[in-house]
C-alpha cells in the first residue's frame, strides 16, 4: 500500500512536470515572464489550487470503478491502482519525450480501466460514468475551449484596434497575461493535483485504512500538493516548446485570449464534476486563438501529431496497465518484476531525453531574438525620446547661434559703418573693438553648436537601434 | 444517463465568462494606450512643463481603465469564490 502511495506521488510529480506548459508555455513564449519565473509561479499557484477543493477528487474516487462489492461492483485491491500508475507514469514520461501536451488525466483513466478490466472483468467499470465524465468531455472540452479561444482572440483584438496607425498598446497584455496564466495554473491545482489525490484515496479505502464515505484525509492533500508543486517547478520544457511555439506563434493579445479560455473551461467543467484534461483543454484553446488572430497560422501538423497523441493515451495506457495488472496476478514477484520493468524503461527514457535537452535555457531559444527586439523597446524607446528632445534642443540652440551669429555681424558692420562716416578717416577703435567681441562670442557660439550637433548626432545614432530592432519584429 | 445539460451550461458559461473577462481587460489596455501622440515635449520657454501630460491621455480615459481592469479583478475573485466550497 505504502508502494502505491509513493507511485502515486510520483505520478502527481510527472502530472505537474507535464502540465507546467498548460499554464506557463504562453506567457513564456511571448515572454510575458522568464522561464524559470514562470515555473515557480506555477508552482505556487499549483500548490495553492490543490488545497481549495476536492470536488474532482472525490469524483474520482467514487464515480468510475464500482468498488463497492454489495452494489454489484468488484472490490479494486492496491496491486491494481498500482499498475494502473505505473502504466500512467510510463505513458506521461513516454508523450514528455515526444514533446506531446498529452492529457496526464487520460493516461491515468487508461490505467485505471486497463488494470481494472484484468484484474476484475468488465463489469468492475461503470461504462457510463466513463462515456459521461471522461470520454465526451474529453471531446467537447477542447472544441469548447477552441471556440471560446476563437472568440476571445477575435474580441480582444476588435475592442484594441485601432483606426489612426497609432500604436495600439498591446505589448500590455504581456502583464495580463501574468493574471490570466496564474488562473491557469491555479485550476490546474485544484483539477489536477485532486486525480491524485483521488487516487490515493481509492487506495486507501481498498485497504479499508479510511471508510468509505470519508473524505480526502488531509495529509493526502498536503502530500499531493507538494508532489505536483515540485514537479511544476522541475518544467516539462520539451511541452512548453510545442506549445508555446509548435502549434502557432503567439503573440501576448493572444496568449491573454487563450489562457482565459483555457482557466475559464476547467474552472466551469470542473466545478460540475467533469475530469477533463487541463491539457486537452489548453492546446485546444492555442490553437482556437491561433485561429482567431489575422495573420496567424496553425501547423496543423503538430496540431495533428497532439491530436494522435490524444487518441492513443486512453488505449496505450489501458493497456500498459492491463500489463502490469497481469504480472501483478502473479503475486508478490509480479509486483517487483513490474517495478523493476517500470524504473528500467523512466530511466532509459530519461537517458534517450539528455542526449537531446532542453531546458530552461534553450527553450524557447529559436524565438529568443525576437523577443530581444520586443522587450527592449521600453528602455529603447525612452532613449530614443531623449535622444530626440536632446536633438531638438541642439538644432533649436543652432538656429539661435546663427541667428545671433548674423545679427553680431550685422550690428559690428553697422556700428563700424556709421564711426567710419562718424569720424572720417580715424580708425573706428571702439567699433572694431565691440565687433570683435560680437565676433568672439558668434565662434564661441558657433563651437557650442558644434556640441550641440554632435549630440544630435549621437541621437540619432541611438534612434537608429531601435529602427532595425523594430525592422526585425517586422520581418519576422 | 448524458447529461447533455451540463455540457451546454459548460458552454454557455465558458463562452460568456472568457468574452467577458477578454473585453473588459481589452478595453482597458485599450484605454490606456489612447494618447494620440508619443507624448508632447514642453517649449523650452514653459516653466510648467510638469503640467504637461506625458502620454497626451486625458485622466478620464486612465480612470476608465482602471474600472476595467477592477471589474476583471472582480470577475476572477467571484470565480474563486464561487469553485472553493470551502467559502459557502
Amino acid at each position: 500500500m505504502i508502494l502505491v502511495i509513493v507511485l502515486a506521488l510520483i505520478f502527481d510529480f510527472t502530472n505537474g512536470f507535464h502540465d507546467t506548459a498548460n499554464a506557463m508555455a504562453t506567457p513564456i513564449a511571448t515572454r510575458a515572464l522568464k522561464p524559470r519565473t514562470a515555473v515557480a509561479l506555477a508552482a505556487v499557484l499549483n500548490l495553492v489550487g490543490a488545497f481549495l477543493s476536492t470536488h474532482v477528487a472525490l469524483t474520482i474516487s467514487k464515480g468510475l470503478i464500482n468498488e463497492d462489492p454489495s452494489g454489484g461492483g468488484v472490490a479494486i485491491t492496491p496491486e491494481f491502482v498500482f499498475a494502473a500508475v505505473l502504466a500512467a507514469i510510463i505513458w506521461n514520461v513516454v508523450t514528455w519525450l515526444f514533446g506531446l501536451p498529452s492529457s496526464s488525466s487520460h493516461a491515468l483513466f487508461g490505467g485505471l480501466i486497463g488494470s481494472a478490466l484484468v484484474g476484475a472483468g468488465f463489469g468492475a467499470i461503470s461504462w457510463e460514468t466513463l462515456l459521461d465524465k471522461v470520454l465526451l468531455p474529453a471531446i467537447i472540452a477542447p472544441v469548447v475551449a477552441g471556440l471560446t479561444a476563437y472568440l476571445a482572440t477575435r474580441l480582444v483584438y476588435w475592442v484594441t484596434r485601432r483606426h489612426d496607425g497609432n500604436p495600439n498598446g498591446r505589448g500590455r497584455f504581456k502583464i495580463a497575461q501574468i493574471f490570466s496564466s496564474s488562473l491557469v495554473a491555479l485550476s490546474h491545482g485544484t483539477n489536477d493535483a485532486q486525480k491524485t489525490m483521488g487516487i490515493i484515496t481509492l487506495v486507501l479505502i481498498s485497504a479499508g485504512a479510511i471508510d468509505r464515505d470519508a473524505g480526502v484525509p488531509f495529509w493526502v492533500v498536503v502530500s499531493c500538493a507538494l508532489a505536483i508543486a515540485i514537479g511544476t517547478y522541475s518544467g516539462g520544457w520539451r511541452i512548453i516548446k510545442t506549445l508555446g511555439s509548435g502549434i502557432t506563434d503567439v503573440k501576448p493579445a493572444q496568449g491573454f485570449a487563450a489562457e482565459t479560455s483555457t482557466a475559464v473551461t476547467i474552472l466551469a467543467s470542473s466545478h460540475l464534476g467533469f475530469a477533463l484534461s487541463t491539457t486537452q483543454v489548453a492546446s485546444g484553446s492555442v490553437i482556437g486563438s491561433g485561429l482567431g488572430r489575422r495573420g496567424s497560422k496553425v501547423k496543423w501538423g503538430t496540431a495533428g501529431r497532439i491530436g494522435v497523441g490524444w487518441l492513443l493515451t486512453l488505449p496505450a495506457s489501458a493497456a500498459v496497465g492491463a500489463a502490469f495488472a497481469a504480472l501483478v496476478l502473479l503475486g508478490e514477484l509480479g509486483v517487483i518484476i513490474a517495478t523493476i520493468i517500470g524504473a528500467l524503461s523512466l530511466g532509459t527514457m530519461f537517458l534517450v531525453a539528455m542526449r537531446n535537452r532542453i531546458s530552461a535555457d534553450n527553450v524557447m531559444s529559436d524565438v529568443a531574438e525576437a523577443a530581444e527586439a520586443v522587450s527592449l523597446p521600453v528602455q529603447r524607446r525612452r532613449a530614443a525620446a531623449e535622444a530626440r528632445r536632446a536633438a531638438a534642443k541642439a538644432r533649436r540652440d543652432a538656429q539661435k547661434a546663427k541667428r545671433a551669429e548674423k545679427a553680431a555681424k550685422a550690428k559690428a558692420k553697422q556700428k563700424a559703418a556709421k564711426k567710419k562716416s562718424k569720424q572720417g578717416g580715424k580708425p573706428a577703435g571702439k567699433g572694431a573693438d565691440k565687433a570683435k567681441k560680437a565676433a568672439k562670442a558668434a565662434k564661441a557660439e558657433k563651437s557650442d553648436k558644434a556640441v550641440n550637433t554632435e549630440k544630435a548626432d549621437k541621437a540619432e545614432k541611438a534612434d537608429k537601434p531601435e529602427k532595425s530592432a523594430k525592422s526585425q519584429k517586422g520581418a519576422r | 444517463m448524458i447529461d447533455w445539460v451540463a455540457f451546454l451550461t459548460v458552454l454557455g458559461v465558458t463562452i460568456v465568462a472568457s468574452l467577458a473577462i477578454v473585453a473588459v481587460v481589452g478595453l482597458g489596455i485599450r484605454l490606456l494606450s489612447i494618447p494620440n501622440q508619443p507624448g508632447r515635449v514642453g517649449e523650452d520657454s514653459d516653466e510648467e512643463d510638469d503640467d504637461v501630460n506625458r502620454n497626451g491621455r486625458p485622466i478620464v480615459a486612465t480612470v476608465f481603465a482602471w474600472v476595467a481592469f477592477a471589474a476583471f479583478a472582480a470577475i476572477v475573485l467571484f470565480g474563486i469564490w464561487l469553485i472553493v466550497p470551502a467559502f459557502h
